[in-house]
């Protein structure tokens, strides 16, 4: 099944390499992404209305405002 | 690190992160329809609200799914050349159908958020479920083309080449509908009780407060159900890994060694090298009838396999356990729920169930990170099952 | 053997694709571009339309790309396979401005409204919006000067930078970034209704395609020596000519279209040019997908996967075309922009 291998690949893979830098950028790249989606979701989504926000929900002329 | 490493943890963390976007993208479109729905019927201002919330939610969500899936389609031909080489004019066809899935939720989400005083409230609510059905038939999708790599189909061998390919044999490969469904009632399960754990938290502080409790009725609407019907769908997963990828059964099972009435180990910890696994709780029989329905089949174990094609068995065995784990966790919560919801009383009032709901906020989230790894790591060392290595795939950037 | 006009029709829709997240991707990057760029007692203003352009229409765009990238690696998996193994550090670089462009642009639009924080978003937003054009653009011209080979031998230098690191991309992903920003200027005079601000975006669609001028002759300058296959093509091509001629013609009367104020007519004629100049290239380069040896039939997958792809884009057509028109009608319709 040689084929299937690619076509470059003679050369040993387990040396000290290269494609940890890319790797590394991603994951820092992710977490700095996670922790920004959680904070926006908990501000902008899951805390209850408050005060002034409860009057609006409750004010019907109002309805469907954004 | 060698680079073959590297890759495959680019891959994982990458799908890692993406899974979660693309999960809550399944899930919470549900519950925003059911919430506008609930408003368009009770006219309750706070259903719509959440209605609103949920739509802005799944607006910020499916961006970052948007463009991480964007980075893993990339993904695929930067660290796997090789494998996209060989399996692309077969795997492709489901990725084009994600791709116009994906688009329709694109457009059908613009059209949700911006058209709340643009469209009728029956156009708007239709809107919403077209966002729900074709997020999760990309989800679908995607996870054909893996359920592929598990039991690829749809092409012969020809000296060693892929050759006569079918695309459509390739979609209805023997794991796909097995694969799709579990991940599916997964992806409603762990959205649902994320939400439902989060409000019931929020809601042990603040036991009045209306817009948490309608939250957490919607949300548990929609979790209870899929966690109740996931143990099936597990057992349709189960028998079909035995039959087909037998080495990844032995892994998750912790089982090197061939035999009839086989025992079902929970926990313990596999030694690969002497091929036993200590301190297990073992039910007798149990092994053996999980996988053939028969409590005296026979069940291949590990040692029927060259050492070189095992799986790395205690990370296979312990994901597999924590995933069941989990999932029987939100399957005794759901019960209790609707036990007390039956009863007619107050789910928001039980502050018992309150903090189980709360502790099980992470929980499917965790069992789905956990049966993502059961299914690659328990793939290994094959990235297209018993055809191609993932050694063989690696890209030859940058050694 | 896989058929070859079938071959011939997929790379057709691949390259269309392309155009189309060109014109309409690309606007929306060139958007960034202004947002970085925003001067002027107006600034503030001219960043809230470009949000409010872009917004709801983004995500839609982006896909075009991704549908580009599935028809190469399902129709053309061995095109797919060499550009991301020679181009990898260019397209990872390129993925992490679409990753930041898109996030960026996500939280400033449902982050509060304090100025601090839009500010903040809008500066990567827009960083992002420049550096992604640019790295496409310096792909694009790496495959264009046939230099994407297959790395058989040489250093990690030779066979991973070199192809790409060349005057010609550069110059090939400046002129990318440029078209941008002019599609997206002519496109937002048509954004608002505020004559001052359509004013601005006039000057700016005038300025940027000066720019797309100077940078496009700086490409072809340096595909003499860079790019010989295409400086080739770009001459030689029977196809050439006529392409040539539509691209200066809509150059010329997109100018004129700007200066006398006949927005919608530029907005037309701007969407032409560029489309022009993007199939310049692909008949430059035909029959090769990647110059000098991966061909349109030699890449293309078996004919029963092209023949269910043909039958696939069909279907999503169907779905996609009348949902898109009701989008857009949903967007036109009613009062201006809420959320």
């Amino acid at each position: 099944m040689d084929h299937l291998r690619g076509d470059a690949h003679g050369g040993r893979r387990d040396a000290d390499a290269g494609l940890i830098y890319p790797f590394t950028a991603f994951t820092v790249l992710y977490c700095f992404l996670a922790v920004i989606v959680a904070w926006l979701l908990y501000r902008q989504i899951i805390r209850s209305p408050r005060g002034s926000e409860w009057t609006r929900l409750y004010a019907p002329a109002r309805r469907g405002d954004a | 690190m060698s680079d073959l490493l590297a890759a495959r943890s680019q891959m994982a963390m990458s799908l890692a992160f993406h899974i979660i976007f693309a999960v809550v993208g399944i899930g919470l479109p549900v519950l925003m329809v059911i919430a506008e729905r609930r408003w368009q019927k009770t006219g309750d201002p706070i259903y719509l609200e959440l209605a609103k919330r949920w739509a802005k939610g799944t607006a910020i969500l499916f961006a970052v799914g948007a463009v991480s899936g964007t980075v893993l389609s990339f993904e695929l031909g930067l660290l796997w050349p090789a494998f996209m080489e060989a399996a692309g004019p077969i795997i492709g066809m489901p990725f084009s159908l994600e791709g116009f899935a994906f688009f329709t939720e694109a457009i059908f989400l613009g059209v949700y958020l911006y058209g709340w005083n643009r469209i009728t409230p029956r156009a708007h609510l239709w809107a919403g479920i077209l966002v729900a059905v074709s997020g999760a038939a990309s989800g679908v999708f995607v996870v054909i083309a893996n359920a592929w790599m598990n039991a690829p189909t749809g092409f012969e061998l020809v000296n060693g080449r892929i050759a006569n390919v079918d695309p459509i044999a390739g979609m209805m490969n023997p794991m796909a509908f097995q694969q799709t469904l579990h991940m599916t009632l997964a992806a409603l399960a762990a959205t649902g009780f994320a939400v439902a754990g989060i409000h019931a938290f929020l809601l042990l502080f603040d036991r009045d407060n209306a817009f948490h409790r309608r939250a957490l009725s919607i949300a548990l609407l929609v979790s209870a159900p899929a966690a109740l019907l996931q143990p099936v769908s597990g057992d349709l997963s189960a028998k079909a890994v035995a039959r087909l990828q037998p080495a990844k059964f032995a892994a998750m099972e912790a089982h090197f060694r061939t035999g009839t009435r086989v025992p079902l180990l929970i926990g313990g910890w596999p030694d690969m090298d002497k091929g036993e696994t200590a301190y297990a709780i073992r039910i007798p029989g149990g092994l053996s009838f999980l996988a053939f329905g028969d409590f005296d089949a026979e069940v291949k174990g590990l040692e029927e396999f060259p050492r070189g094609e095992w799986p790395h068995v205690p990370i296979v065995h312990t994901a597999f356990q924590i995933m069941v784990a989990l999932g029987t966790y939100l399957v005794l919560v759901s019960l209790w729920a609707a036990w007390v919801g039956w009863r007619r009383r107050d789910v928001g009032a039980d502050r018992r169930l309150l903090v189980a709901l709360a502790l099980a906020t992470p929980m499917g989230f965790i069992a789905i990170e956990a049966g993502w790894t059961v299914t690659e790591v328990g793939r290994q060392p094959w990235i297209i099952y018993g055809v191609m290595r993932t050694a063989d795939a690696v890209t030859p950037m940058p050694a | 053997m896989p058929d070859l006009a079938l071959a011939d029709v997929l790379a057709a829709l691949l390259a269309l694709s392309l155009n189309a997240y060109v014109l309409l991707g690309g606007a929306d990057f060139g958007g960034g571009v202004w947002v970085m760029l925003a001067t002027g007692p107006r600034r503030a203003r001219q960043r809230e339309v470009i949000a409010h352009a872009i917004g709801p229409i983004w995500e839609a765009n982006h896909v075009w790309l991704i549908l580009a990238v599935v028809l190469a690696f399902t129709c053309f998996a061995p095109v797919f396979a060499r550009i991301m193994t020679v181009l990898h550090i260019p397209v990872s670089l390129m993925l992490v401005g679409i990753v930041l462009r898109g996030s960026a642009f996500t939280f400033r639009t449902y982050d509060d409204q304090h100025d601090a924080a839009q500010h903040r978003w809008g500066r990567i937003f827009a960083s992002a919006s420049i550096l992604t054009p640019l790295l496409l653009g310096v792909c694009i011209g790496a495959v264009a000067s046939g230099s994407v080979v297959a790395p058989t031998q040489g250093g990690f230098a030779e066979r991973f930078v070199d192809p790409w690191l060349t005057p010609f991309a550069f110059a090939v992903g400046v002129l990318t970034l440029a078209l941008f920003a002019f599609l997206a200027a002519v496109f937002l005079t048509m954004e608002t209704r505020d004559p001052e601000l359509v004013e601005d975006f006039r000057r700016r669609a005038l300025g940027a395609g000066v720019a797309v001028f100077l940078a496009s002759g700086l490409a072809l300058l340096l595909s003499f020596d860079d790019a010989p296959l295409m400086g080739r093509g770009l001459m030689a091509s029977s196809w050439a000519l006529p392409l040539h001629l539509a691209t200066a013609v809509s150059a010329i009367v997109v100018f004129a279209a700007l200066w006398h104020r006949r927005y919608r007519a530029a907005r037309l004629l701007a969407g032409l040019q560029v489309s022009c100049i993007f199939w310049g290239w692909v008949v430059s380069q035909y029959p090769y997908l990647v110059p000098p040896d991966l061909t349109v039939a030699g890449a293309a997958a078996p004919e029963i996967t092209l023949r269910i792809t043909v039958w696939a884009l069909a279907l999503g057509t169907l779905v996609l075309a009348p949902s898109l028109i009701y989008l857009f009608r949903v967007l036109k319709s009613g009062p201006a922009h809420e959320e």
